[in-house]
């Protein structure tokens, strides 16, 4: 088909493109409902403000409820591990157990108390001291049950299955030293107690679930740092990539820090300060004419006429003109921003001991970052007789500071005991973003901290 | 039990049913004036292709024709409330982002008054352009996008969307002899364009 008129060559645009469709990318609906769109904008800008107060929240109550019960767990503990300084409130001893209130899943110990030739059971989940003589009675009395039980073994399944839900009450072989000041009685030692105990605990595997938060097992695991209180110094080198949603300039930036952590037991809070170095594209698109030369003429700008010789003669008055054709162009001009921050982390954390040599900690809370240096270069076209039109960042400015809530977990490998390495990754979410008009939404970074720390003790 | 699921299935078809058939538009327009936000997304959704079209056209590259398409629909959101229904509510929309698009042109660039002889000498003697006609819909918009800005501003408004000259001035505050001119410029430059590939 041959174009011969305007009217054909403009036809096939018209027919082509008047009811083009194309479907939209979907971050042109996410930058709408971000730009204030009633209703649904409201909504999604004030979730990402929920969902990281949210994780924040649950993290610390998670916190907080392990450290509580472990405070709890730790005085059972103490009071089988250190006799000497653990009391047992005689209050406790009045308290009065019906040997038919005897739970049977119940773990019963035996203790052994100054002054009196009779053996106390205290009842672990409840702290409660049973009634020593009668009591007594009940518990060999179900002891003789239980052997009756095992000498039916073989005879009877569904006996032994009963049998299995009634724990082992246990008699003391031989009351240890004992003492007893006023109301209050001091429990020396009890090893048989605890060796009986690991025993049933093995035996039953329902209870395995329950071994990682056993008072022994934590006692083990934490080498018996549980109660400490000191001070943690830390410097980290921290390498960041920073995604910004709908954008491939993504920013890369490399921090060092300094921390100074507060170790209450098995929590933390931990601050600091930290110096950050972070670059991007600087691209810009530059429109821009270029002139060229095409030639030059005599424009006549006035003319005169004088009467010579009774003839008219003109005097033309001209100057040269330049002619140039001005061409259209975009050029990328290519740059590198750098920018300098100044960050102050506030978090909190858990931290525990995995063996000798390795330690884990898990901690969240925000940082807030402030620019404190900017280098942006300006973009520069080269040639002669250039005029720059418009010059369009492709990048995004970045803002004067930003925050982020950041969610890390580390390990430490303790090259001594004071001395740490540690490897700490991390992911933030930008509640304050780091650029400028991001409609798309706030950038997420993922990075990593690695680095050393001194146990101030 | 299950007439719970079967009840709470039928809800959720209804409630979809409600936004994907084609709803009455004045009962879509009042639930997006009351701010119902599923509402929104499928009026967004059912004008967002042909607008997106529209925006491409008058766009330099993708990312600024996702900026006009954004700024177009916030506008409309906005100023929703003054349609009055006496025309389509489509074509509405679409003066709604083509004026969008020329807001930006004229925020973005600076009119700058063309001289370009050698395109108008190659307008005069381009004579056979059937490439054209079997070109597709995207590769005749490559060709527009680069166009410079003014010429396809002008292009777009007179040839496509079928604005008049003196409209198109009063439009982008240019005479009418600079529309006519520029439209002119535009298409000798796409027929030299396409003439080469």
């Amino acid at each position: 088909m041959a174009i011969n008129t305007h009217k054909e060559f403009d036809q096939i645009f018209r027919e082509k493109l008047q009811n083009n469709e194309v479907m939209p990318p979907e971050s042109v609906w996410a930058g709408i409902e971000a730009s204030g769109l009633a209703g649904t904008a409201t909504t999604t800008s004030n979730w990402r403000w929920w969902a990281a107060a949210s994780v924040l929240v649950l993290f610390i109550s998670a916190s907080a409820y392990i450290y509580f019960n472990n405070g709890e767990s730790a005085s059972n503990i103490n009071l089988q591990n250190n006799p000497s300084q653990q009391l047992i409130n005689s209050s406790n001893q009045q308290t009065q157990l019906e040997p038919n209130e005897l739970n049977p899943s119940a773990i019963v110990e035996e203790k052994s108390i100054v002054g009196s030739i009779e053996p106390i059971l205290v009842n672990t989940s409840t702290n409660q001291i049973l009634e020593t003589s009668e009591d007594l009675a009940v518990i060999e009395k179900m002891v003789f049950e239980e052997n009756v039980l095992e000498v039916e073994d073989e005879k009877d399944l569904q006996i032994e299955a009963q049998a299995e839900e009634v724990v082992k009450p246990v008699r003391l072989e031989t009351p240890q030293k004992m003492s007893q000041t006023g109301e209050e009685f001091s429990i020396e030692e009890n090893i048989t107690v605890q060796s009986i105990l690991k025993q049933e605990d093995s035996k039953h595997a329902s209870r395995a679930g329950r071994d990682f938060f056993d008072d022994d097992a934590i006692d083990d695991i934490t080498l018996g740092h549980r109660n400490e209180k000191y001070w943690v110094l830390g410097i980290e080198f921290s390498p960041e990539w920073v995604t910004i949603p709908d954008n491939s300039n993504n920013i890369k930036s490399y921090g060092l820090d300094f921390s100074a952590r507060y170790q209450l037991s098995k929590l933390f809070f931990e601050t600091g300060l930290g110096l950050a170095f972070s670059k991007d594209n600087g691209d810009y698109d530059v429109d821009y004419q270029e002139a060229l030369f095409k030639g030059s003429y005599e424009d006549v700008y006035d003319v005169t006429f004088e009467i010579v010789n009774g003839q008219e003669v003109p005097t033309y008055f001209t100057k040269t003109v330049n002619v140039y054709d001005t061409i259209d162009r975009v050029s990328i001009s290519e740059n590198e921003n750098k920018y300098a921050y100044l960050n102050i982390p506030i978090n909190f954390g858990y931290y525990t001991k995995l063996g000798d040599k390795f330690s884990f900690y898990a901690k969240a809370g925000i940082n807030t970052s402030f620019k404190i240096y900017q280098d942006i270069p300006v973009p520069v076209i080269s040639g002669e007789n250039v005029t720059v039109i418009k010059v369009t960042p492709r990048y995004y400015n970045r803002t004067d500071w930003h925050m982020q809530a950041q969610l890390n977990v580390g390990l430490n490998y303790h090259v001594t005991d004071q001395f740490l390495f540690g490897l700490e990754p991390n992911i933030r979410y930008y509640v304050k973003s780091l650029v400028e008009n991001n409609p798309s939404g706030n950038p997420y970074g993922l990075g990593v901290k690695i680095g050393f720390k001194y146990i101030l003790k | 039990m299950i007439y719970c699921i079967w009840k709470y299935i039928s809800i959720f078809t209804k409630i979809n049913a409600d936004y994907k058939s084609p709803m009455q538009e004045d009962q879509l327009i009042k639930k997006v004036l009351d701010g119902d936000g599923r509402a929104q997304k499928a009026f967004y959704q059912k004008f967002a292709p042909k607008m997106y079209g529209v925006a491409l056209r008058f766009a330099r590259d993708r990312d600024e024709a996702n900026d006009i398409l954004q700024e177009g629909f916030v506008k409309v959101f906005t100023y929703l409330s003054s349609y009055k229904g006496s025309g389509s509510l489509e074509g509405w929309i679409r003066r709604t982002v083509v004026n969008t698009a020329i807001n930006y042109y004229k925020k973005n660039a600076k009119h700058q008054s063309y001289s370009d002889l050698d395109t108008v000498m190659i307008f005069e003697k381009s004579q056979d352009v059937s490439a054209l006609d079997q070109m597709s819909a995207s590769e005749l918009l490559e060709h527009i996008n680069k166009l410079p800005d003014g010429y396809r501003t002008v292009f777009n408004l007179n040839i496509i969307d079928g604005y008049t000259h003196k409209e198109i001035g009063e439009m982008l505050d240019i005479s009418e002899n600079t529309s006519k001119s520029q439209l002119s410029r535009a298409r000798a430059y796409l027929q030299k364009r396409i003439v080469r590939k």
